[in-house]
């Protein structure tokens, strides 16, 4: 391959490498080519595809890709998710699994305090849940309400969403749109990295050398590329979260079921299990600690859990390496994708960790300026974005009270782990969840809102002391639940939009 | 592998007066009962409710099912009657349906909610080849018309709610009784409620209903629409544009005037029964609660005036039933009358959106609550994931239309059965009722059949009104069947037994049973004992 003046090699095919080839694309040569941009990926490297749920900001980085929306979820058997909810992950009460939700959206209350103030002040934990109480997202999602209709423009609608998309689809989609754009693509099986200290030279593959001014590593787990430039540049987040393998199984909609507008993770005896619904099948899995049991122990609990005990489904098994690279650009190299780390998916945030990885390095790769300051910059953000999203996702877990296996008590500590969040937690006894109580971390993601929902569903309550107006608080709090009922109406049926969507096509 | 799960449903109710709460709880309750294992439940029921629009809340007259209804709802009697202002009901009190006696004396029979006690076919027979003389046919079969002429209560306090010694309904508030619903229904029953300004329904492709549209422009859209919304009937007559069916050629009073008179004392006995008292082109209605009067003029614009009938309700409040007058009296059109059909598509009428007829048996609340009632059991037995195809069959309009159709037909000619047997003389209206071209086929046949022999059940449409209530209404109008055979009974006096007994019975309930008063005080102040 000849090199020009500005070139850049991606390394891998899968959603990474095509949702970072696509974005530099759009990036940097919409208008005119400044950087030419090639993807090689291997013939026989399959992308890890299991049904993808994705977070609400996932819509902006598809719109900056420049795709249409309908098109873009028609090609990938995509639905339209609300949130997540939780199933048992503490112990049942009298009225039975707890559960909560984790919406995309909250509403500002026009009260005397905030609304989650208002909601634990006006005791209102008695009667309904945090996110039914302060969301209008978590009644319309068990309603089986869309988010939005066929009238809304793309990536908009009545509330904040996100997609269930099938990840292999949105690799090829992706993968069409961007050699459409003017994205080099060939096949070529690499075989070895040619380097000069923390340089990349050449990447050698069964078709000869392929150079380039920057190398983006995309090639999953393996990390082909940057762990050729630095040994000892992992750091395992096991002792935080154990669980390091999952089973994938998927099932139709043949008994009469319509996909669900949102996700749904069940903790199970050694993990949880996650649904989550594509216009054309269901995808369930478990995530799991493989310290506990083993992998054909999992399918078994999975089964049962889907209530098909003894079923032979074609399980695909995953191993999953936790943890994060301390530096994800090396030189001229930089890691996108899983090769920079992984965080179970338990907050949808696989995706949207592509989605930031690329992003950022667009912008530290856009100026003139230091090369070593740059990448000091972005390796600082990309590991704070990983630390943060570990706490949140060890808060999930450290609040618990569940103890009915080895794995849900250690969960119990495994805030003992995570520097700092027993503090918070402590703190989060006396006082609201607030902004500045994560201030100084990189909660971009995830942030007081999120905290809330899934601390309060964790009824991991404060005690306040504020007077607050009985009749006022109650009128405020019936006035977000008026609010969804009016919404419930207005919005139509999520199967009905899917089938409209797909009728389009037809 | 498959899974199931299905989308919920949406039920919208378009109008918040005793109609849509009527609803809301039969069809709350119901569904409620059969989801009650289900984490999620696969229907959501709204009621829809203008701000502005004011209920006609006239309606206060009911019938006994409603106990059955509230006790269903799990609404406890004790709380409507401190509420609602309720009193007890044991009876329609006819009076002046037929022109006075030669001895002057005033024509008046009781429409009581017991079912006669005949016991064996003898003692009516008996009663028959009398003369019809001795008394009057609900004095001689049951204790209940002796109760109301005493003033008495038709339960004891000792008995339990919706429990009484004779039949009985409640006269209420309507405007209290629909916000008793109303709380039932959101607080208890899971019964979302909204305040929106509808504008319109808006059609869809397949003749049913696509959205509603509000003041504001929004479109709310559902699997079914419950059109509560009154008279004017939005969605079925508006929207959809149902053929009406008028009866105005049946029954020719269109119009009411109401008004609320307070009572003189607080001491004031109330009547256990609604007061029926015929004028010349009509009847006065009058309803005793607890601290007011309900009264109302009913007449026919063609046969009298606007100013005839405020005089006429004038006159019969007399000096100090005008001194008490709590509200204005109001004027009230009514269009009698159903539609052709009361379900298509995804849309359902309930309440007067589905049809009228004037207050005289109190039909109003009862229609509401069969039709609700039918309505629940018919979605009950649908899934949620047939819900759609079912709609869509029609199998469910075709039972709901054609049970409701035979049901108003039985009351439209119930109700023109007060008139047509009236011997009423002294004006056009009465002798219009008497031309046998305002009357159904049915009507007609019966009553050439109930010439000859007494009415059986056989006669009778399934219906609302039974044998029973046609029996009080022929035998209190004094029609008086030629029987070709009159049965020689060799017991003796019969219905002089029969009357004898019913003497007793009352005497007996006297020591047990307090006046009506005494009894709704004691109960405002100490509740019933629940079930």
């Amino acid at each position: 391959m000849s090199r020009s003046t500005s070139s850049l090699l991606i390394v891998g095919g899968g959603s990474a490498g095509w949702i970072t080839a696509l974005y530099l694309q759009q990036y940097f040569n919409k208008s005119g080519q400044k950087i030419a941009i090639s993807l090689i990926e291997s013939p026989q490297q399959g992308p890890i595809g299991v049904g993808e749920a994705t977070v609400h900001s996932i819509r902006f980085l598809f719109a900056a890709l420049g795709l249409d929306e309908r098109e873009l979820m028609r090609e990938t058997n995509a639905t339209l998710k609300l949130g997540i909810m939780f199933n048992n992950w503490m112990k049942p009460t009298a009225k039975g699994m707890h559960q909560y939700f984790h919406p995309f959206e909250q509403q500002q209350a026009a009260g005397q305090y905030d609304i989650a103030s208002e909601w634990l002040a006006g005791q209102h934990h008695h009667n309904e849940r945090y996110d039914q109480g302060v969301s209008l997202s978590a009644l319309l999602a068990e309603r089986g309400a869309a988010a939005k209709t066929a009238q809304h423009r793309d990536y908009q609608g009545y509330l904040p969403y996100a997609y269930h998309i099938d990840a292999v689809l949105l690799g090829e989609f992706l993968k069409r749109k961007a050699i459409e754009r003017g994205v080099t693509h060939s096949v070529e099986t690499v075989q070895d990295i040619k380097t000069y200290g923390e340089e990349i030279t050449a990447v050698v593959t069964d078709k000869g050398d392929v150079s380039a001014d920057f190398y983006i590593d995309c090639s999953g787990f393996k990390g082909l590329l940057i762990n050729s430039l630095q040994d000892d540049n992992w750091i395992s987040f096991k002792r935080e979260l154990p669980c390091d393998r999952a089973v994938a199984i998927q099932c139709d909609y043949a008994g009469g079921g319509t996909p669900r507008a949102y996700t749904t993770a069940t903790a199970l005896n050694h993990g949880w299990a996650w649904q989550i619904d594509l216009a054309n099948r269901r995808g369930n899995g478990y995530v799991y600690d493989s310290d506990q049991i083993s992998p054909e122990q999992a399918e078994q609990e999975l089964l049962a859990h889907l209530g098909h005990p003894n079923e032979h489904k074609k399980a695909l098994h995953l191993a999953m390496r936790v943890g994060r690279l301390k530096r994800s650009w090396i030189g001229n190299c930089l890691a996108i994708g899983l090769s920079a780390g992984f965080i179970e998916p338990l907050e949808s945030t696989g995706l949207h960790l592509i989605n930031l990885g690329a992003r950022l390095f667009a912008t530290h790769y856009s100026g003139h300026s230091n090369p070593v300051a740059m990448r000091a910059s972005y390796n600082e953000k990309m590991a704070g974005i990983y630390e943060d999203l570990k706490q949140f996702i060890v808060l999930h877990y450290c609040l618990t009270d569940r103890d009915d296996t080895a794995f849900w008590r250690a969960a119990q500590h495994s805030v003992d782990a995570q520097p700092g969040l027993a503090d918070k937690l402590e703190i989060w006894r006396g006082k609201i969840c607030e902004f500045m109580d994560l201030a100084g971390g990189y909660s971009t993601t995830f942030t007081d809102e999120n905290y809330r929902y899934v601390l309060y569903g964790m009824q991991h309550y404060p005690k306040l002391d504020l007077h607050i107006d009985q009749d006022a608080n109650a009128a405020l709090i019936q006035s977000i639940r008026n609010g969804a009922s009016n919404l419930n109406l207005q919005a139509i049926r999520h199967h009905e939009f899917l089938t409209q969507l797909h009728r389009q096509s037809a | 592998m498959a899974c199931a799960a299905s989308a919920q449903q949406r039920i919208v109710i378009v109008g918040g007066g005793t109609a849509g709460w009527l609803t809301a709880n039969h069809l709350a309750r119901a569904l409620a009962d059969k989801y009650a294992d289900s984490v999620a439940k696969p229907y959501t029921i709204t009621l829809i409710e203008s701000a502005n629009i004011p209920t006609v809340g006239v309606g206060e007259g009911t019938v006994p099912s409603i106990r059955n209804s509230l006790h269903y709802f799990g609404i406890s009697e004790s709380e409507l009657i401190k509420r609602c202002s309720a009193t007890f009901k044991q009876s329609i009190d006819f009076i002046g349906w037929q022109p006075r006696g030669n001895d002057g004396s005033l024509h008046r029979y009781q429409h009581i909610f017991d079912y006669p006690q005949i016991g064996s076919k003898d003692a009516l027979y008996d009663w028959i080849k009398d003369g019809y003389k001795t008394a009057n046919f609900a004095d001689t079969f049951s204790v209940q018309s002796h109760l109301v002429q005493a003033g008495l209560a038709p339960k004891k306090f000792v008995q339990a709610e919706f429990e009484g010694v004779c039949n009985y309904a409640y006269h209420f508030d309507a405007a209290k009784f629909s916000e008793l619903l109303a709380e039932n229904a959101t607080q208890k029953l899971g019964v979302e409620y909204l305040q929106l300004e509808i504008a319109k329904g808006v059609k869809d492709s397949n003749g049913g209903i696509g959205y509603l549209l509000t003041e504001s422009g929004q479109r709310l859209e559902a699997e079914l629409f419950i059109d509560c919304s009154g008279g004017r009937s939005l969605l079925l007559g508006q929207c959809l544009e149902t053929e009406f069916v008028s009866k105005a050629n049946e029954i020719f009073t269109d119009t009411a005037i109401a008004t609320q008179v307070a009572h003189p004392t607080s001491e004031q006995p109330i009547a256990c029964a609604t007061l029926a008292t015929a004028h010349r082109a009509g009847w006065i209605w009058d309803i005793g609660l607890v601290e007011r009067r309900g009264v109302g003029i009913v007449y026919s614009s063609q046969y009298m005036t606007e100013s005839k009938a405020r005089q006429t309700l004038a006159e019969y409040l007399g000096p100090d039933g005008q001194e008490n007058l709590l509200t204005e009296p109001r004027k009230i059109p009514m269009r009698s009358g159903h539609y052709a059909q009361f379900w298509r598509r995804n849309c359902v009428a309930i309440g007067m959106s589905q049809g009228f007829v004037e207050p005289l048996e109190a039909t109003g609340l009862l229609m509401f609550d069969k039709s609700a009632q039918l309505l629940a059991q018919m979605l009950s037995d649908v899934g949620p994931a047939s819900f759609k195809s079912t709609l869509e069959s029609g199998i469910l309009q075709g039972q709901f239309n054609q049970q409701l159709r035979t049901v108003w037909e039985g009351v439209f000619d119930f109700i023109k059965l007060h008139y047509c047997l009236s011997k009423h003389d002294d004006s056009e209206f009465w002798r219009a009722h008497r031309d046998t071209n305002t009357w159904s086929a049915q009507l007609s046949a019966m009553l050439t059949n109930w010439q000859m022999q007494l009415p059986t059940q056989n006669d009778l449409r399934p219906g609302v009104f039974n044998l029973a209530n046609h029996l009080y209404v022929l035998l209190g109008m004094d029609v008086r069947p030629e029987l070709d055979v009159i049965h020689d009974s060799s017991d003796g006096d019969l219905s002089g037994q029969h009357r004898n007994t019913m003497h007793a019975e009352l005497a007996h309930l006297q020591c047990e049973i307090l006046p009506h008063r005494a009894l709704i005080e004691k109960v405002r102040k100490h509740g019933l004992r629940r079930i």
